[in-house]
């Protein structure tokens, strides 16, 4: 008799230990997802540093394991008014670019910690070259600590939750294209690979892209479908808009295969081979 | 799909200081190299006799008797947090502490410790635990699918298919509520037959058991601890038809896993995802498993002509111990000591709610730990010693039924066997 009631206590214990677990994480999956959005001021940057990984990491599986809806865009296609967003981009001379951002039919909200998404309300993303540098409720933004050269910059309308508003199959986006001077002299690549995805499907299908240690590597993938590119290891990742190229610029210091894969699709992007 | 996430991290082509074909071509002059020696040398059975070892002196024994006990209670432990974690811990593959400890602490590790240091599944396993715990006088005969062993390859191989086909097994929440059901079933099967008979259920232990014959390591059954060569041990195991196709489908699985990873594969699944991918990916893998079989069914049909014996492929079942062992080392090794380092900071969070038990939580995996040519040499090394250990074991044993010039004959078919394994794993492992 002993034993056994031994076995059923330490079953009890499992499952007091389930049950009470169960809602705590609900809560903190929620709140890990502004980290992964707010990921890095730095626009070209290399690698995430360790905590913002976690977060991405997180972010990524959370996806996998279904039911998590952060990529899912709210449609407003059909509603009599329509929110709408402009932007005006120039260059400050020291490595930066002003925004401003004209946002119309819609209240922009702070959104950190995220809101439940509210019909009229919400905030704007900023993203350079494809990577998110803020969530902001203010119609000015100034963007700093850019290479020379050329930058792609895009605002978009996002629901209090973080999700994208979307209306007649496309983001409610406006984009600018910068030339910037006075920052960061532009490092350059050691080698440079591109991937175009046609409708969710790899142009030329899953390619392996040779690298050696040390070298500093660009990938720039093109898409017609919004998702976001992660890189396993190195634990990089990229959001990617449609029609705005995502650029993955990172110096290769661990041999081995990596694999890139497709956050929302759910399927491997190309390997990169470092040896 | 989890090896995606983490199998895949590093290893693959470039990684064998020499081509592929040259490493393959080697390893297979070297079989049959090694096989001609032991036709002219080894005409009579000598591992059974190799395999009782040496007994250690009682304060040794009883040293390790503790440190048994304690580790078994730690196991436990870990158990019931991975347990926990898995059912109501963070979603979040790589923030729950359960997917790298089922895959690759439990899965890669228990396998590598049980080879090297005995039967150690056996003396912590949480399950022995729980189900000798929950083992009553036992209330009539258990059923012969119980009995007679098959019930082992219910876990095996749905692990298997979790672990290589489904594209969601690295959730936290799948683990956690196939682990609860299992050790549930276990606990329930024990209670109503006893737990000696409920044990052969247990999958995971019956091969890890196998495993461990290999070990220079061995327990007698009143707990005497002896030393002996090391891959000897296998002459003792105990050969059964449920034994047979366990280790069959491990081998099935652990061949299917090295195609996943070649770019022929990669061509295949791109842009599938979700069930689509567990669709394609089940098919393959049973696909990979029968044909494994197959060859090796069909080698035994014709090692059982030549000699008559009816029972040739359960007999030299054993054979496949150290083939599965080196194939495990060649694929697992770099994830056991590059992705297993995942655990060092998951323990100290293990829910992921942000906790820091151990001081451990801002352990950065170190992806330079070991250099890919490293790896290389471990997958090359374990692959040909898996497959010569494996040449000497069944000649040892047919030596032991036939005379030389007999046994000699009955494994050819077993060598050619042998030879296409090699070469195929070793062209697997680096493409």
């Amino acid at each position: 008799m002993k034993p056994r009631m031994k076995a059923v206590l330490l079953l009890a214990l499992a499952t007091v230990l389930t049950a009470c677990g169960s809602d705590i994480s609900e809560v903190e999956e929620d709140q890990l997802q502004p980290v992964t959005a707010a990921t890095g001021a730095t626009v070209t940057m290399e690698m995430v540093d360790h905590e913002m990984a976690d977060g991405d990491m997180a972010d990524h599986e959370m996806a996998d394991s279904g039911g998590h809806e952060h990529g899912q865009p709210i449609d407003l296609t059909g509603l009599p008014v329509l929110p709408g967003v402009s932007l005006n981009a120039e260059p400050d001379g020291t490595g930066g670019v002003m925004l401003e951002i004209g946002v119309s039919d819609l209240e922009l909200v702070p959104a950190d910690p995220p809101e439940e998404h509210r019909q009229g309300q919400g905030h704007v993303h900023v993203a350079v070259d494809g990577s998110s540098v803020a969530m902001i409720a203010e119609t000015t933004y100034h963007v700093t600590g850019l290479t020379d050269g050329r930058h792609t910059v895009m605002v978009a309308l996002s629901a209090n939750d973080h999700r994208d508003y979307y209306a007649n199959g496309s983001a409610i986006s406006a984009m600018a294209v910068v030339e910037v001077t006075g920052g960061a002299p532009v490092s350059e690549p050691d080698a440079r690979f591109e991937v175009e995805l046609e409708g969710g499907v790899i142009a030329g299908g899953i390619q392996r892209f040779g690298a050696s240690v040390g070298d500093l590597v660009e990938i720039t993938v093109r898409s017609d479908v919004a998702d976001s590119v992660h890189l396993h290891v190195y634990d990089l990742k990229v959001p990617l808009h449609e029609g705005m190229p995502a650029v993955l610029l990172v110096e290769v210091d661990i041999p081995g295969v990596f694999e890139a894969e497709l956050h929302e699709a759910g399927f491997k992007l190309f390997e990169l081979a470092v040896s | 799909m989890f090896p995606a996430v983490l199998a895949h991290g590093v290893g693959g082509r470039g990684d064998l200081p020499i081509p592929e074909w040259q490493a393959a071509g080697g390893a297979a002059v070297a079989l049959v190299l090694s096989f001609a020696a032991l036709g002219l040398l080894w005409h009579r059975p000598r591992l059974r006799s190799m395999s009782a070892g040496r007994r250690m002196p009682p304060s040794t024994e009883g040293g390790i008797g503790l440190l048994a006990r304690v580790l078994r209670v730690v196991a436990l432990l870990v158990f019931m947090m991975v347990l926990a974690a898995g059912l109501g811990g963070a979603a979040g593959t790589t923030m729950n502490i359960s997917p790298v400890s089922v895959y690759v602490i439990f899965w890669v590790g228990v396998p590598v410790a049980s080879v090297l240091l005995g039967p150690v599944w056996r003396a912590i396993s949480p399950w022995e635990t729980l189900g000798r715990m929950a083992g009553g006088s036992p209330s009539g005969q258990a059923p012969n699918w119980l009995t007679s062993g098959w019930a082992a390859l219910v876990p095996i191989s749905i692990f298997h298919w979790l672990e290589l086909a489904y594209h969601d097994g690295a959730s936290p929440r799948v683990i956690g509520w196939l682990g609860l059901a299992y050790t549930l079933g276990l606990m329930a099967m024990s209670r109503r037959w006893g737990w000696e008979e409920a044990r052969k259920a247990e999958g995971f232990g019956v091969l890890f058991d196998a495993l461990a014959s290999l070990s220079p390591f061995r327990r007698d059954g009143s707990g005497g601890l002896f030393v002996r060569s090391p891959f000897v041990g296998v002459a003792e195991v105990a050969a059964s038809p449920a034994l047979l196709s366990v280790l069959l489908a491990a081998l099935g699985g652990t061949a299917f896993d090295g195609i996943s990873r070649t770019s022929v594969w990669s061509d295949l699944m791109a842009g599938r995802a979700g069930w689509e991918a567990t669709a394609v990916s089940t098919v393959a893998l049973i696909w990979v498993v029968v044909l494994v079989g197959l060859v090796y069914h069909l080698a035994c049909m014709a090692g059982g002509r030549i000699t008559g014996d009816p029972d040739f492929a359960v007999r030299f079942g054993i054979s496949l111990v150290p083939i599965l062992v080196g194939y495990d080392l060649a694929h697992y090794f770099s994830l056991l000591v590059l992705e297993g380092q995942a655990f060092i900071a998951l323990v100290s969070d293990p829910l992921g709610r942000g906790w820091d038990l151990f001081g451990t939580v801002d352990y950065a995996t170190n992806w330079t730990f070991i250099s890919t040519t490293a790896v290389g040499w471990v997958q090359l090394g374990s692959i040909m010693v898996g497959h010569m250990v494996a040449v000497l074991v069944s000649h040892d044993r047919a030596v032991e039924k036939w005379s030389p010039v007999v046994a000699l004959r009955s494994q050819y078919p077993m060598l050619g066997v042998m030879v296409a394994y090699t070469v195929f794993a070793l062209v697997l492992i680096t493409g």
